[in-house]
C-alpha cells in the first residue's frame, strides 16, 4: 500500500520527465532540421545564378530573355521539352568553341607540365642540396611573387614581341610557369621528405638528377597535384594576358572566345556565349567533383601544421 | 703510365667541378624563365615609363612628365585609383564577414554529411571564369529582361533599376559578383582553420558558460586572426588587381556607365590599349600600381611576419 | 665524315630552293581584315572574282571589332602579320589622325582627285573619312535611318504611326501606349551619343564643334536638346536594351518601334516570324519642323595601312570592292546595306516591296532619305575626346546626379582642357 501510492506519481512523474527530454529533443531535431533547411535554401539561392546558367545554355535564343525565367513558366518537366543543343552549335559553327576549347587545353596542360618539372627541379635544388648563395637565390625569388604582371600590360606586349613570342601559345606557357609561388611549395614539401630514403640513394651512387627523377618526384606527388591544380585554376581562367598576347581566332582560348563573341554588335549571340561559359566552368567543376580534397587541401594544408 | 694518371686526374677534377655546378644547373630553368619572362619585363618597364612611346611609334626620352602627368591627373587617374581602393574596401567589409560566419555554422556539427555538399555549393563560384561570371551577372542585372528587376518585382520591391546604366551603382555592382564568386573561397579557407582549433578549449569554454557570441568573439577569432589577416592581405591584393568586371561585367566594354567602373589595371589597360595606345604613360601608371600593391604586401609581412607568411601561404 | 656534309649541304640547298620556287611562284597575297561579320559575307562571296581580276590571294580575316585597334598596332610594331588593307567602322574610328605621320592608314588624297567613281560617293559621307583635309577611307555605305514600328501594337491603343509628325507627339503617344499596354515605345541605353539618343541628337542640327575644331557642348541649344531628352527618358517609356536581347525585345512585344539603319532592319526578323504582329515603316519623327527626317548610324570605310607595299595597286583593289557597280546592287540584296553611289540608285532591286512590312517599298524610302542624311561636324578629336567627354557627364545627368547646365560646362570644360 505504502509503496502502490507514490509508484503512479514517480510514474507521471517519470513519464513528464522523458516527455520534457523528448519534447527537449524534438525541439533540437526541429531546430536542426530548420537550420539545415535554411542552410541548404541559402545555398540554393547562391547558386541560382549557375542554375540559370546551366538551364538556359540549353534553351534556344528567344527563351534566354523569358521572365521570369522560362523553367518557372509552368511545369518545368514541360519547358524541357524546349531543350536543345542549338546553342552549342551556334558557338561551334559561327565561333569555332571547340577549338577554343582546344586551346585552353593545350595552353593549361603545357603550362602545368612545365612548371611542375621546373619549378620541381630548382625547389629540389633549393630543399636538398647545399650550394653557395642557395638561401640568398631562394629569397630573392620569393620577392618576385611581388611583382605581378599585369601592372607592366605595355612592357609585356613590348617584351613578348621583341621575343618573337607574341600571339604564339608557348610564349604563354613559358610566360605561366615562372611560378615563385610553385618553387616556395615544393621546396616547403620537400625539406620535409624522409632523408634515409635519398641518402641510401646516394651511397647506391645515384646521381642527383636521377634522385630527383626517381624519388624525390614520386615522394612529392601530394603536393605536385595540389601546385598542378592551383595552375590549373590560374591558366585556365586567366584572361587579361591572352587577351593582349593572342591575337588569331585559332589560337584564342575560350575566356577570349567570349570576349570576341561580346564584342560583337548587330545581333549577339547571348546563346552561343552561355553555351561556351557553360563548358568554361564545366570542366573545372567536374575536376572539382573528382578531386575536392586536392582542391581544398591546395588552399588549406599548409594551414594544419 | 703517366698520361693515364693525368687522365683520371683531369677526370676527377671535373667531376668534382660538375657536381659544384649541378645545383645552379637544376635552378637554371627556372631562374632563365623568371628572368626572362618577369624581371625582364620589369626592367623594359623602366625605360619605357619614362617615354612618350605610343603605339607603333617607339617614343623619345621625357624624363619625369609621365608621372608628373599623372599625378596632377584628378579628373581621371586619382578617382580610378580611389575607385580601386573603394572596391577593394567593398569586398573586405562584406566578404570576409559573410565568410566567416558561414564558416563558423558549417563548423556545427548539426550538418554532418552534409557539409561537405554545402561547403561545395559555396566553392564552386570559385571555379568558375571570373569572365563567365561577369557576363552571367550583366544578363541578370539587364533593367527589363534581366532576373534581379524580376526578382525584386516578386518581392515588391522597385524593379526599374537600371543596374548597368546607373553611374552611382557600378562600383557596387562590382563588390556584389565578386561577393558572389569569392566568399566561398575565403569560407572554406577560413573552416579549415576553424577545424584546426583544439575542440577542447571550446569544451572549457562551454563548462564556463559563456554565450556562443562569446565564445565566437573571444576564443574563435583571436585564434583565426592569421587566417584572417592571410584572407584578407590575398582578398586585397586580389581587389587591387582586379580587371575582367571592370571590362566585362558593363555593356560594349565601355568600363561602365561614365567610365565609372574604371579601376587600376583597367586604367592601364584602357591606356595601353584602347584609348591612344599611349605605352609609356601606361607604364608609369603602372608603377604607381605596383608600389601601391606593394605597400600593401609589404603590410602583410609587417601584420604577419616573414616566417609565417611563408608557413601560409 | 664528308658523305654527311655532302648531305647536309644538299639538304639545306634543296630546303633553300624549295622555299624561293614556294615564294616566286605564290601570287601576291593581300592582307584583308574587317571587323563587321554582315560585310564579310560580300567579300567572301566575291573573292574568286576580285582575286582573279587582280591576279593576287586575297586573305580575309574577321578580327573582332573591341580588339581591332589593339591587334592592327600590335602587328604593325612587329611587323608581321600585319595586314594590307582594312576595313574599319567610321565613327569612333581611333585610327584616323589629321597627321598623316600619326595615322595607321595612308592618306588617299592622290588617288581620289583622279578617281571618277569616287567623285560620285556622297561628300556628306566623305567627311566621316576625311581627317585635316586628308581622305584616308572609302565609305562602304550610308545608312539612312528610318522607324520600324509594330503596327498591330500601336493600332490597339488607337494610334495610327503612319500619322505622327514629330518626337514631342510620338512621345506623346508613347506614354498612352505604356499606360494602356506596358509596352515600351523606343530602345535606350543611357550611354549617351549612341544608337536612339545618337539618331535623335542627329536631327537636331546641334553641331558640337565649331567651324575651328573648337566643343561647343554649352550651347543654349545643346542644353535645350539634353533636357528635352532626359524629359522623355524619364517618362519611363523607352525601354532598356542590350545587342544581345533586341530581336527578342521585338519579338515578345516588349517595344513596339525603334530607330533603324538599314543594317539593323534585320532585328524585325524574329519578330515578323511569330505572325502575332504587322510591322512597318516610316522616316523619322522631326525633332523640329522643318528638320531633316533621318539620321545615319554606323558604318564602315576601307583604307590602306602605313606599311602595305605597292599602295597604287591596292587602292585599285579597294576601290573596286568598294564600288564596282556590276556588285552594289547585291550588297543590298545581301547584307541589306543601301550603297553610297547614286548612280545605281534605280537598280530593280531598290523597288522591291517588302513582305516584312506588307509590301512597303523600304529601298525607295532609305534612298530618299539617304539624300538629307544631315551633315555633322566631327573633326578628328570628336570621338577620341568631345564624345566620352560628352557621354561621362551625360550618364551622370540622366541619373539625375548633376543638373543639365552644370554636366554640359563641366563637359565643355574637359573637352576643352583634352585638347590643350
Amino acid at each position: 500500500m505504502a509503496l502502490s501510492k507514490p509508484a503512479p506519481e514517480r510514474e507521471t512523474r517519470l513519464f513528464g520527465l522523458t516527455r520534457k527530454i523528448t519534447a527537449k529533443i524534438k525541439a533540437k531535431k526541429i531546430r536542426r532540421g530548420l537550420a539545415i533547411g535554411v542552410m541548404c535554401f541559402i545555398a540554393l539561392f547562391y547558386l541560382a545564378p549557375l542554375l540559370w546558367l546551366f538551364d538556359t545554355s540549353f534553351r534556344p535564343k528567344v527563351e534566354i530573355f523569358n521572365v521570369p525565367p522560362r523553367i518557372l513558366q509552368g511545369p518545368p518537366w514541360e519547358t524541357f521539352r524546349s531543350y536543345s543543343l542549338e546553342s552549342f552549335k551556334v558557338a561551334i559553327g559561327r565561333y569555332q568553341m571547340h577549338q577554343g576549347f582546344l586551346n585552353s587545353v593545350l595552353v593549361t596542360a603545357g603550362a602545368i607540365i612545365l612548371t611542375l618539372l621546373v619549378c620541381s627541379l630548382a625547389a629540389y635544388a633549393f630543399a636538398l642540396l647545399k650550394f653557395p648563395g642557395r638561401d640568398v637565390i631562394f629569397y630573392c625569388i620569393l620577392a618576385t611573387m611581388m611583382l605581378p604582371i599585369t601592372t607592366m600590360l605595355a612592357p609585356l606586349f613590348k617584351v613578348m614581341q621583341s621575343y618573337g613570342l607574341y600571339n604564339k601559345h608557348i610564349g604563354l606557357i613559358l610566360l605561366y610557369s615562372t611560378s615563385a609561388f610553385g618553387v616556395f611549395l615544393l621546396r616547403q614539401y620537400y625539406v620535409r621528405l624522409p632523408i634515409s630514403l635519398i641518402e641510401a640513394a646516394v651511397v647506391d651512387g645515384a646521381s642527383k638528377f636521377r634522385i630527383w627523377w626517381w624519388i624525390v618526384l614520386p615522394l612529392g606527388k601530394p603536393v605536385l597535384s595540389t601546385l598542378a591544380i592551383y595552375q590549373f585554376r590560374y591558366v585556365w581562367n586567366d584572361f587579361l594576358v591572352p587577351l593582349i598576347l593572342l591575337r588569331s581566332k585559332n589560337l584564342h582560348t575560350l575566356p577570349i572566345k567570349l570576349q570576341v563573341m561580346d564584342s560583337i554588335t548587330i545581333a549577339k549571340d547571348y546563346d552561343a556565349m552561355i553555351a561556351t561559359g557553360f563548358i568554361a566552368i564545366l570542366i573545372p567543376i567536374v575536376f572539382f567533383l573528382l578531386f575536392q580534397r586536392h582542391f581544398l587541401e591546395g588552399l588549406s594544408g599548409s594551414l594544419k601544421e | 703510365m703517366s698520361s693515364i694518371a693525368v687522365l683520371r686526374s683531369r677526370h676527377q677534377r671535373k667531376r668534382i667541378r660538375f657536381s659544384q655546378v649541378e645545383p645552379y644547373l637544376f635552378i637554371l630553368p627556372f631562374v632563365a624563365l623568371m628572368a626572362a619572362f618577369n624581371l625582364y619585363v620589369y626592367f623594359s618597364g623602366i625605360r619605357l615609363a619614362f617615354t612618350d612611346a605610343q603605339g607603333i611609334n617607339p617614343g623619345e626620352w621625357i624624363g619625369l612628365a609621365n608621372f608628373a602627368e599623372l599625378i596632377a591627373d584628378k579628373q581621371d587617374f586619382w578617382p580610378a585609383i580611389g575607385r580601386t581602393f573603394l572596391y577593394t574596401f567593398g569586398c573586405l567589409i562584406t566578404q570576409i564577414p559573410a565568410a566567416l560566419v558561414l564558416a563558423v555554422i558549417l563548423n556545427s556539427k548539426i550538418f554532418g554529411r552534409l557539409r561537405g555538399a554545402l561547403r561545395a555549393s559555396f566553392y564552386v563560384p570559385v571555379l568558375m571564369n571570373t569572365v563567365v561570371a561577369a557576363l552571367l551577372f550583366r544578363m541578370m542585372f539587364l533593367r527589363d529582361t534581366g532576373m534581379v528587376n524580376w526578382f525584386l518585382g516578386v518581392l515588391g520591391l522597385p524593379d526599374k533599376t537600371n543596374w548597368l546604366y546607373e553611374p552611382k551603382l557600378s562600383l557596387l555592382l562590382m563588390i556584389i559578383v565578386s561577393f558572389w564568386q569569392w566568399t566561398g573561397y575565403h569560407m572554406v579557407y577560413l573552416l579549415a582553420s576553424l577545424q584546426s582549433i583544439n575542440p577542447t578549449i571550446y569544451e572549457v569554454a562551454n563548462l564556463d558558460g559563456a554565450s556562443p557570441f562569446r565564445t565566437l568573439w573571444q576564443i574563435t577569432i583571436p585564434l583565426m586572426r592569421p587566417a584572417l589577416t592571410f584572407v584578407s592581405v590575398m582578398s586585397a591584393i586580389g581587389g587591387l588587381m582586379q580587371f575582367e568586371y571592370s571590362f566585362m561585367l558593363f555593356p560594349n566594354a565601355g568600363f561602365g556607365p561614365g567610365m565609372k567602373a574604371m579601376t587600376g589595371i583597367p586604367y592601364i589597360y584602357y591606356h595601353a590599349f584602347r584609348s591612344n595606345f599611349r605605352f609609356g604613360y601606361a607604364t608609369a601608371a603602372g608603377w604607381i600600381l605596383f608600389l601601391i600593391i606593394l605597400a600593401v604586401s609589404l603590410l602583410q609581412i609587417r601584420v604577419i611576419g616573414l616566417g609565417r607568411a611563408e608557413d601560409e601561404v | 665524315m664528308s658523305r654527311r656534309k655532302l648531305a647536309v649541304v644538299l639538304l639545306t640547298l634543296v630546303l633553300a630552293v624549295a622555299l624561293f620556287a614556294n615564294n616566286g611562284l605564290a601570287k601576291d597575297k593581300v592582307v584583308f581584315w574587317s571587323f563587321a561579320a554582315n560585310n564579310i559575307e560580300e567579300w567572301e562571296a566575291r573573292k574568286a572574282e576580285i582575286e582573279k581580276k587582280f591576279g593576287i590571294t586575297l586573305v580575309i580575316e574577321n578580327v573582332p571589332e573591341t580588339a581591332f585597334v589593339e591587334t592592327l598596332q600590335a602587328t604593325m610594331m612587329a611587323g608581321i602579320d600585319y595586314p594590307d588593307i582594312i576595313e574599319w567602322r567610321i565613327e569612333q574610328n581611333q585610327i584616323l589622325d589629321a597627321d598623316p605621320k600619326k595615322s595607321l592608314v595612308i592618306p588617299l588624297d592622290k588617288y581620289v582627285k583622279k578617281s571618277k567613281v569616287f567623285a560620285k560617293v556622297p561628300k556628306g559621307r566623305v567627311a566621316w573619312t576625311t581627317y585635316g583635309g586628308h581622305v584616308y577611307g572609302l565609305p562602304h555605305d550610308v545608312h539612312p535611318v528610318v522607324l520600324v514600328y509594330n503596327d498591330t501594337i500601336w493600332k490597339s491603343v488607337g494610334v495610327d504611326m503612319a500619322k505622327i509628325k514629330t518626337w514631342d507627339e510620338f512621345f506623346e503617344a508613347a506614354k498612352k501606349l505604356y499606360a494602356e499596354k506596358k509596352v515600351y515605345a523606343l530602345p535606350y541605353d543611357a550611354a549617351g551619343l549612341a544608337a536612339t539618343m545618337w539618331m535623335i541628337w542627329q536631327q537636331t542640327g546641334i553641331q558640337v564643334l565649331d567651324d575651328k575644331g573648337r566643343p561647343t557642348l554649352d550651347t543654349p541649344e545643346m542644353r535645350e536638346f539634353v533636357k528635352w531628352w532626359v524629359d522623355k527618358i524619364n517618362s519611363g517609356v523607352m525601354c532598356n536594351w542590350d545587342w544581345g536581347n533586341f530581336s527578342a525585345l521585338l519579338a515578345n512585344g516588349t517595344m513596339a518601334s525603334y530607330t533603324s539603319p538599314d543594317w539593323w532592319i534585320s532585328q524585325v526578323d524574329a519578330a515578323v516570324e511569330t505572325g502575332k504582329y504587322e510591322f512597318r515603316v516610316r522616316d523619322l519623327p522631326l525633332y523640329k519642323e522643318g528638320g531633316p527626317r533621318t539620321s545615319s548610324w554606323g558604318g564602315s570605310f576601307m583604307a590602306i595601312t602605313r606599311l602595305a607595299k605597292n599602295p597604287d595597286k591596292l587602292y585599285k583593289i579597294i576601290e573596286y570592292m568598294q564600288y564596282e557597280e556590276e556588285y552594289l546592287h547585291i550588297r543590298y540584296k545581301d547584307a541589306k546595306m543601301l550603297p553610297p553611289l547614286s548612280s545605281v540608285w534605280d537598280h530593280e532591286v531598290f523597288k522591291q516591296p517588302d513582305p516584312r512590312f506588307g509590301g512597303q517599298k523600304l529601298g525607295l524610302l532609305q534612298i530618299e532619305l539617304a539624300k538629307e542624311i544631315p551633315w555633322i561636324n566631327t573633326g578628328d578629336i570628336f570621338w577620341d575626346a568631345v564624345s566620352i567627354d560628352f557621354n561621362t557627364q551625360f550618364t551622370e545627368i540622366a541619373a539625375g546626379n548633376v543638373s543639365v547646365e552644370a554636366g554640359l560646362k563641366e563637359a565643355q570644360a574637359r573637352a576643352l582642357k583634352r585638347l590643350k
